[in-house]
């Protein structure tokens, strides 16, 4: 019998509840989700939460979970494609191999912190056979795998084997009439014919875009082209100043006005087009101008830069970090997950939040946007993010 | 059966739909958002009944 209703146990031990300062949290593979509840709900339950209500007294941050939800693995950084928006700065001399070894013991000990999923990447030297073989270790130790890949060695012997992951999501800023407008490489087609094969061979595909102001205004070229393949699923990504990328943020960042209507654009559009539209945290200033109240958007999960609290990021080098557009701090390794004070500047962040984020309405949801950018724009990590429409209308004196 | 499933106390503090497939940086749903944010209400409480009805199907853990 097909089971509709299934519980992922807790990656290392098995159980079904992971105790949190909070309460606790219930992964779920069908259907895809993750619930957290409070104390009150497990013991309703007859669940125990003694040890999460024990470190909830010396938690300030009652939604920062005893270990991340996910983690990003980016396992290696050979690539020839060379885009000048490239996050991982990839090096055409590194010919991509993977020590799967090294990152066997990063899953193992991922798993045995508690971590419920893995996103992997790589630059697109890296073979997907080694992603593939990683992919099978995590499910071996209880985790769920996800990958995101660009599609240029794919092909249909490969993608049989893409099963292993619970999601695969390709790599397209847009469609024809925006080729290249974000990553400067028009390989357009190489694209759909990836997304073809994927789709043909894959039940849960979708893509992952970045938006930039090269490619905001021709978005619904992109949707319509999803819709009419039948790709439902596609996951919008703020372009971010990590890599060479940095170089570029100033010229292809989303304007002021972009950053305004976003959210009413991409809803707009993806009502039209019958498309699940999710957004990267770097999005939320975003999501929090559109004016919803923040107890709807906390209830469905979203959250500003929860950085080395609900994820952690490892580069090619093994350098564990909150996030993977943050390695300016990182001298800690995979080994060092789960030591006391490693990610202090982010989770204290919000004690520290400048105006106006220190009186916003939407600080416990937002925690003052993307750090990555506000540092590269303002040189302080602790600064707003100057993206968000409400920091802008401030600045303005609204 | 309605008193062990619905009836209860507690709280459902979020639920997260999907699973993120992006390398990069963490993703949320917002398709919930299309309605203005009121499907999120419906959303915790589903999520919520089926934690529960979960739940009781496995003791321990």
């Amino acid at each position: 019998m097909v089971r509709l209703i299934e519980i992922q146990p807790v990656p290392g031990s098995g159980k079904l509840v992971r105790a949190e300062p909070f309460g606790g949290t219930i992964a779920f593979r069908k259907p895809e989700m993750v619930v957290t509840v409070d104390h009150d709900f497990l013991s309703s339950m007859g669940r125990r939460t003694d040890a999460g209500r024990a470190r909830a007294a010396d938690s300030k941050q009652l939604l920062d979970p005893v270990a991340p939800f996910e983690a990003h693995l980016t396992v290696a950084h050979g690539c020839r494609a060379g885009c000048r928006g490239c996050y991982i700065d990839s090096d055409d001399r590194d010919p991509g191999e993977v020590d799967l070894e090294l990152w066997r013991g990063a899953l193992a000990i991922l798993a045995k912190q508690g971590v419920y999923h893995v996103a992997l990447g790589a630059g697109e030297s890296t073979p997907l056979e080694s992603l593939i073989a990683l992919a099978h270790t995590a499910r071996e130790l209880g985790l769920t795998p996800n990958l995101s890949t660009s599609g240029r060695r794919l092909t249909p012997r490969l993608a049989r084997k893409l099963d292993v992951f619970g999601r695969v999501h390709l790599s397209l800023d847009g469609a024809a009439d925006a080729a290249g407008s974000v990553r400067d490489r028009d390989d357009f087609s190489a694209s759909l014919m990836a997304l073809d094969i994927l789709r043909a061979f894959h039940d849960r595909v979708g893509v992952n875009c970045v938006v930039a102001r090269t490619n905001y205004d021709k978005l619904e070229s992109l949707f319509r082209l999803l819709d009419g393949r039948g790709v439902r699923n596609v996951e919008l990504l703020r372009f971010k100043p990590a890599g060479r990328g940095a170089r570029i943020f100033n010229e292809i960042r989303m304007t002021a006005e972009q950053g305004q209507s976003f959210m009413g654009h991409v809803l707009r559009l993806g009502r039209r087009y019958r498309l699940r539209l999710r957004l990267d945290c770097s999005f939320t200033p975003m999501v929090c101008a559109a004016g919803i109240s923040p107890a709807r958007l906390s209830g469905m999960g979203l959250a500003g830069c929860v950085g080395g609290s609900w994820l952690v990021s490892v580069d090619w080098l093994g350098r564990l970090s909150g996030c993977s557009f943050d390695y300016e701090n990182g001298r800690a390794s995979i080994q060092d997950l789960g030591r006391p004070g490693l990610f202090d500047h982010y989770l204290n962040w919000t004690k520290r939040a400048p105006e106006p984020c220190a009186s916003c309405d939407y600080l416990s949801v937002c925690r003052g946007g993307c750090h990555v950018v506000a540092r590269h724009v303002s040189g302080s990590f602790f600064a707003a993010d100057p993206g968000c429409p409400l920091v802008r209308k401030w600045e303005q004196g609204g | 059966m309605l008193e062990g499933v619905f009836l209860k106390r507690g709280k459902v503090i979020s639920v997260r739909t999907g699973s993120n497939p992006n390398s990069s940086s963490l993703g949320v749903d917002v398709t919930w958002l299309l309605g203005g944010g009121a499907l999120v209400g419906l959303l915790t409480l589903v999520g919520g009944t089926l934690t529960r009805w979960a739940l009781r199907q496995r003791k321990g853990g």
